[in-house]
């Protein structure tokens, strides 16, 4: 794959990211009544200006597109050639509202506004609509997967010159049904707490100035029988002719599950052990596209070439050239990134 | 009439959920649909269907039949009051 | 260079695999029927496939006593059918990935729990909640065919898996993997088949794509999957044809509505053909999206007389026969436009009467043979502006 660059970044999360220069200097703590992290929202008005498209908008895809023209807006081409983005439920209030009031009005009279919203490609529609973006526009819908196949599918576009610019996003929002069925599946009862959030990040296969990160790559994959995570993003470094030598940050999707975080604990002890690590989902929370909150986070690592104290630093940090994420879903959809200070 | 006429913009940009719109802000004349007026879409006028049936009882099977009808605030008064049972 | 198609699999109203649904579509034979999955209020006829999830869970040697979302076994089917007429093993040392694409994912099951839930906190069994996201079906194939190098889903609405064989190419020519399994499934369900009646565009009777009495689309079930591989892989493996290019394009106009000059397909369609190096005389059938929508056919068809003037190729919509299947449409059309190459046909659109009278197109109305068909677009539109246009191609081409 050709060299991708992130040339700018957005996020609208747990924690004070969106229109603001500070990179997680004060800490948001849940709030104590609430069961999780909800993003703090800015006021939509002031960033999504069609009133006629902002008042069918239910939260996530407020979310998503206020995110992506940020996002957009700063970057050297507003308009992007490609807007690719990934969400593990997609617009579930929407969802939820048109299931209710097929149930509640007896499938009868029922308002497809919601309907319409639900689908999972609305967010990446709307921001096309909005920027009258005539390009290529795809959802990814794969768990712990969404992401990470968002990203891959930039890349290619880029190495292919398909695209100079591509926009991409992950979306998820928080429902309190959803919290109260995850909660029944046991979800949030060794340690993990549900969150929420909106990053977009504009990729291009030319580095400018302001450029935050260099993305060399993504590999996303799942445990065969008795294979280890060690292995695989072992062999993912050897791919890249480098060792967990080279690596100057280490930083861990663990999402505070006991149970769930075991592939984290033996990857402290046995391949990162002299490589300083940093965590990042007790910021976010968990859900299925809460890796790019991480990859997010390493960007203004890299650019500001600063690791705050927020993402729980451990080791000696030499210099913060070359990073690498691994990230868990549900110790079941597995992700390694791979960044570079440009 | 006048009297249906406000009930009509209230319930339109409750329906529609029209942001910082007034009902005094609607003109009564003015096109509801397209760039002029209130800019609404085809997805409004599915929302105006559900408004006529949930309010007034009236029926429209064919969104086609509706474009006249949904012309302006008028033309919706004028359909309902003359086809109010 | 672009990839081969060695393997199909479909499942549709028309049949349970490729054979059954040839059939039907050579026979001018409709599996537009009564609702009789589950109770609906809305007495509309639909492409329902006339398996339950049971029977379904036989056919595949699956344990009754677990629950499966009906879209993970229609998946099942055309994925397993796929891989065998490809004559691909999971354990042969290639890398193989799963792309998959669905509009409702397990929203089947997960409408049945949403109600429970309603009725009382607590309420619903949480194995009908489990299977709710898109990626669950395609994890659950994955498992059941053994593919375990890569999976991922998409989902743009109707476009979806016209969307995930574009994918597949990709992912191959970058040599991230060597077989590609890529398509779509989606099942009939209470929530889509609201969403369509309340948008008001389900038909009363059977569709009519292209007429000008047209009402509406019938929603259909199905799943429909082909095998991609680069040349390197084929061994011996004679392919059925070349995925010669594709495009995805916004339109860019409205949320659900296609513009009515037909710009987005109309960029998709000759976007496909500039990437196969094609011209478009030199397509011999089209597969329209035509849902039978006023909307959708009356943008579609400007757009194909804008591309092709006043040579039409042959087209129709083969939607008159198994429904509308959203997600999986570009799917189960891809393995139609495979099948028309390979057995040289070109299906009909039966019950067209009366032209649109501001386009005045005629779909072929009767099966022709021998019809000399080396080229194929399948068109899939979707929500959201998003409209793709696949390009198969004969090895002659």
């Amino acid at each position: 794959m050709k060299s991708c660059y992130i040339e700018n970044i957005s996020s609208i999360s747990p924690q004070n990211t969106f229109g603001t220069e500070e990179f997680l200097d004060n800490i948001v703590e849940r709030n104590p009544e609430m069961p999780y992290l909800s993003a703090i929202e800015p006021d939509y008005k002031l960033y999504i200006l069609n009133a006629g498209l902002r008042r069918r908008m239910s939260h996530v895809i407020k979310m998503g597109v206020a995110a992506a023209l940020e996002c957009a807006k700063g970057s050297s081409v507003e308009n992007p050639d490609a807007i690719i983005t990934a969400t593990g439920l997609g617009c579930l209030a929407d969802t939820e509202k048109f299931l209710n009031s097929i149930v509640v009005n007896h499938e009868q009279l029922l308002n497809p506004t919601a309907f319409i919203q639900s689908t999972f490609n609305t967010i990446g529609a709307q921001i096309a609509l909005i920027l009258q973006n005539k390009g290529y526009n795809f959802t990814y819908v794969h768990r712990g997967f969404s992401f990470e196949t968002a990203l891959i599918d930039a890349m290619m576009q880029l190495t292919d010159d398909e695209a100079t610019r591509v926009l991409v996003g992950a979306i998820d929002e928080i429902t309190p049904s959803e919290y109260e069925v995850t909660k029944r599946l046991g979800f949030w009862r060794n340690g993990a707490v549900m969150g929420e959030g909106a990053q977009f990040f504009m990729l291009s296969s030319e580095k400018t100035e302001s450029s935050y990160a260099e993305l060399i790559d993504v590999h996303q994959f799942q445990l065969k029988d008795n294979e280890k995570a060690d292995d695989r993003i072992n062999s993912f470094l050897d791919k890249h002719s480098l060792t967990m030598k080279d690596v100057d940050l280490v930083v861990l999707g663990n999402s505070g599950d006991k149970l769930l975080d075991v592939p984290f604990q033996n990857f402290k002890s046995e391949i990162s052990s002299n490589t300083p690590t940093a965590e990042f989902k007790h910021l976010c929370g968990e859900y299925h596209t809460a890796a790019s909150f991480g990859v997010w986070c390493i960007a203004n690592i890299l650019k500001r070439q600063k690791l705050p104290f927020a993402m729980h630093p451990n080791g000696k940090v030499d210099k913060l050239e070359r990073v690498l994420l691994y990230n868990s879903y549900q110790n079941v959809n597995h992700s390694i990134y791979l960044l570079e200070a440009i | 009439m006048e009297d249906l006429i406000k009930n009509l913009k209230v319930q339109l940009i409750e329906e529609l959920n029209l942001e910082d719109v007034k009902p005094q802000d609607i003109d009564t004349d003015a096109p509801l649909f397209g760039d002029e007026g209130l800019g609404l879409d085809s997805i409004d006028a599915l929302e105006i269907i559900l408004l006529l049936e949930k309010h007034y009882g009236l029926h429209i099977g064919d969104p086609k039949e509706g474009k006249k009808i949904f012309y302006s605030i008028q033309t919706l008064a004028d359909f309902i009051s003359a086809n109010k049972k | 260079m672009s990839s081969y198609v060695t393997g199909i699999g479909v499942i549709s109203a028309i049949g349970k695999n490729v054979k059954e649904n040839l059939e039907a579509l050579l026979a001018k034979r409709t599996g537009i029927s009564c609702l009789t999955l589950f109770e609906s209020t809305h007495d509309v006829p639909v492409g329902e496939l006339k398996l339950s999830n049971e029977q379904l869970q036989q056919m595949l040697g699956l344990p009754i006593t677990k629950t499966y979302s009906r879209t993970a076994l229609l998946g099942m089917v055309a994925v397993k059918e796929a891989l065998t007429d490809a004559g691909i093993k999971t354990n042969s040392g290639l890398r193989i990935g799963l792309i998959s694409s669905t509009s409702a994912g397990g929203m089947d099951l997960s409408e049945n729990f949403y109600k429970e839930m309603l009725a009382k906190p607590n309420g619903g069994r949480l194995r009908n909640v489990i299977s709710h996201d898109c990626g669950d079906s395609t994890e659950k194939i994955a498992d059941f065919v053994g593919i375990r190098d890569y999976v991922t889903t998409i989902s743009t609405a109707c476009s979806s898996s016209a969307n995930a064989i574009m994918l597949a190419d990709r992912m191959l020519k970058h040599n991230l993997l060597d077989v590609v399994v890529a398509g779509g499934i989606d099942p009939l369900c209470l929530f889509t088949i609201n969403g369509f009646s309340s948008l008001m565009i389900l038909d009363n009777e059977l569709c009519r794509p292209f007429d000008e009495t047209r009402a509406g689309l019938n929603l259909g079930e199905g799943a429909g999957f082909i095998v991609l591989q680069r040349e390197d892989t084929l061994k011996d493996k004679k392919p059925y044809c070349q995925l010669a290019g594709y495009a995805n394009e916004n339109d860019s106009y409205h949320q659900t509505a296609t513009s009515p000059d037909g710009d987005g397909p109309l960029r998709a369609m000759a976007g496909a053909l500039k990437k196969a190096g094609l011209k478009p005389e030199d397509v011999d059938y089209v597969n329209v999206h035509g849902t039978g929508t006023g909307n959708n056919d009356q943008s579609e068809g400007t757009a194909l007389k804008r591309l092709f003037g006043d040579k039409i190729p042959h087209f129709s919509s083969t939607k008159v026969y198994t429904g509308h299947i959203l997600g999986a449409a570009g799917g189960i059309e891809a393995v139609y436009s495979i099948l028309s190459i390979t057995h040289d046909v070109v299906f009909s659109t039966y019950n067209f009467k009366n032209p649109m009278t501001d386009i005045m197109l005629t779909p072929v109305v009767d099966t022709i043979h021998n019809a000399g068909v080396n080229v194929v677009m399948s068109n899939s539109f979707g929500f959201g502006g998003n409209v793709s246009s696949l390009v198969f191609s004969s090895l002659k081409k």
